[in-house]
């Protein structure tokens, strides 16, 4: 870090944000702190993991700045729990160890930025000034970690992909956006659900109002009921201010309650309870506070399954399946992954300053024939992995990530494991169950996997659509023409 | 190529490189010298005694009997991060060597290059000292 490469403080001097600096060696905190602080921020400062998490969880910073290597903790591990706590938290990791599998493990686990120590002062604050920017973009919302930059809301078009099957997805959501109808989302991991649910925001009159998304997956049961209605002072022990929950920083936008199946039952019943008066009661409070909030929840799961299964109360399903929308996995929507690729390529080159044509004719055959298990995600992972590895110039089949290829290789041996859906049941799960009850899950599985296309689901079940449309409507489920 | 092939080709090529004074002595006056401006009048000072505890710290460290490799790792981290912050660019690019010795090759090497760490570590410690020094006089 040297002044002489130091641009004016006036010309470094970015929109301030509460940055949380934790960095064990005193002398590099000081020197940090003081260039971040001299650019405008307003900077905390931990010198352990412990100290760290703890700072954060009494406060919360848009900015964190992490060094890697702490004395009580991997800083990799650190990041997981951050991002769980304030999903929007930008996490600017650095470290002296400049290896390429350090940077992508860091940036898989959700960092915004990785900068190998030493730098100079300019490019520190670039970064920092550069990660507050980009909390500006969206009304202020809560992400999903390893959430990318690509997945957001594009020149007014809500995705990338112009496959018929978006397309039907693109017009339910423009006419619920309008509504004060709960959405429920349900689609494979990857494959846009918290998109999808910043779409119906955005189209929607609470569009200035904030956004407010939760994964109720990613946060400890325990600490879960204090995330979504907040507490008191002194309701529980670290409970050392009033902290408004979720629902109460959603009043006048939206709540996106993500993986809502993976709540526990003793919140389920409060949440119902909540969508029932519109009210919230904090932990530890007595008078239950008011709020004017939309509701839109996501699963990655079957929420009917598992209302059988006992996990998710059937009265909740009930109140929050009124609108559902189904997200496609990325298998079933043609040439999209192209699109996204390609795009995704451009960007993140951008990001990471360098230059690429474009992707191969044989790489763009290869990205047509794969499964795509993880969907979106999986596709801006495999592009970040080649930009990051790779200099420039067009992509080939050699600097793909070895693991996709031996997906392909996989893939050609057998196909039908590999496109099998997490979601849908297994062998195991279906023996012991009435007949009717297996062919109403295969019917919703066949359905779910081909994007909801009753005629496509019908060829394959080998039924007429006619007869499959009877059956949804004797199961009360809502086929559209598709 | 073969991942043990890998390493035996690193080992042989950081056991060939043998850095000249030239280069371990090299130090950037103008960005050492700027350290106090970066601080600010009312924080050099202190950030010249943390930097110096910082690096008799790792000295110390790195002069004991038997350090654990792992240890060694950390420390020579935090010694490429202080060193090149400060403008001692041959202790920095020293660190660098030193901790890539300590990932791959047998104890001998990784002995011969501890010693001429130590001795540059010693000699950017006197300048910091005397940096130290200076700064203390003037508040």
């Amino acid at each position: 870090m040297s002044a002489a490469a130091t641009p004016g403080k006036a010309a470094q001097r970015g929109k301030a944000a509460a940055v949380l600096l934790v960095e064990d060696t005193q002398s590099l905190q000081m020197l940090y702190r003081k260039v971040l602080t001299d650019a405008g921020h307003v900077v905390r400062v931990a010198s352990t993991a412990a100290e760290g998490m703890a700072s954060f969880a009494a406060q919360p910073a848009q900015v964190v700045v992490l060094d890697l290597g702490l004395p009580d903790r991997d800083g990799l591990e650190m990041i997981c729990d951050i991002l769980a706590l304030q999903a929007d938290t930008r996490i600017i990791v650095i470290t002296a160890n400049a290896s390429i599998n350090r940077a992508v493990e860091a940036m898989r686990a959700g960092a915004h930025e990785f900068l190998v120590k030493p730098f100079d002062e300019g490019r520190f604050v670039a970064a920092v000034n550069l990660a507050v920017r980009g909390l500006g973009k969206r009304p202020a919302p809560t992400r999903a970690p390893g959430a990318s930059d690509l997945e957001t809301v594009q020149d007014g078009r809500p995705f990338l992909g112009s496959s018929d099957v978006m397309g039907r997805v693109y017009a339910k959501i423009g006419s619920v956006a309008t509504s004060m109808a709960t959405v429920f989302i349900t689609g494979e991991s990857g494959t846009g659900k918290e998109l999808c649910a910043l779409a119906v925001h955005g189209g929607s009159a609470r569009a200035k109002g904030p956004f407010i998304a939760l994964n109720c997956g990613a946060i400890p049961h325990d600490l879960l009921e204090s995330e979504v209605f907040g507490h008191v002072k002194g309701s529980f022990t670290g409970a050392i201010s009033d902290r408004p929950g979720a629902a109460t920083a959603a009043d006048g936008g939206t709540l996106f309650l993500d993986e809502i199946c993976e709540m526990a039952p003793a919140l389920q019943t409060k949440l119902l309870r909540f969508l029932q008066t519109s009210t919230v009661l904090p932990v530890g409070a007595t008078r239950p506070q008011k709020v004017n909030v939309r509701i839109v929840c996501a699963t990655n799961r079957d929420p009917l399954d598992a209302v059988r299964r006992g996990r998710f109360r059937e009265d909740l399903y009930y109140r929050l399946f009124v609108v559902p929308i189904h997200m496609p996995p990325l298998r079933d929507r043609g040439n999209d992954v192209i699109e996204i690729a390609q795009a995704a390529l451009q960007q993140i080159a951008g990001e990471e300053g360098r230059f690429f044509e474009g992707l191969s004719t044989e790489v763009v055959d290869l990205f047509r024939r794969l499964p795509w298990p993880g969907n979106v995600r999986q596709v801006l992972n495999v592009v970040r992995n080649i930009v990051v590895l790779n200099a420039g110039g067009l992509v080939t089949l050699a600097m793909l990530p070895e693991a996709l290829c031996e997906q392909m290789g996989r893939a050609h041996e057998s196909e039908a494991p590999l496109v099998a859906n997490a979601a849908e049941p297994g062998l195991d799960s279906l023996i012991g169950r009435p007949l009717a009850e297996i062919e109403r899950l295969i019917v919703t599985a066949t359905l779910a996997r081909h994007g909801g296309s009753v005629p496509k689901a019908a060829r394959v079940l080998e039924l007429s659509p006619s007869t499959l449309y009877r059956k949804l409507e004797s199961w009360g489920g809502n086929p559209t023409s598709r | 190529m073969h991942f043990a092939n890998l390493i035996v080709s690193c080992r042989r090529i950081l056991c060939r490189t043998q850095m000249g004074p030239a280069v371990t002595d090299s130090f950037d006056h103008d960005g050492f010298a700027a350290l106090p401006g970066l601080a600010g009048p009312d924080l050099a000072a202190e950030l010249a005694r943390r930097v110096d505890e910082d690096l008799t710290s790792i000295g110390l460290i790195l002069t004991k009997p038997c350090v654990d490799r792992v240890v060694m790792q950390a420390q020579s981290h935090i010694l490429v991060s202080i060193a090149g912050t400060i403008g001692a660019v041959g202790l920095c690019a020293l660190a660098r060597l030193f901790n890539a010795r300590a990932l791959l090759v047998e104890p001998g090497g990784l002995a011969i290059n501890l010693l001429e760490l130590r001795r540059v570590l010693h000699e950017v410690s006197a300048r910091v000292r005397v940096m130290r020094a200076g700064l203390g006089r003037m508040t």
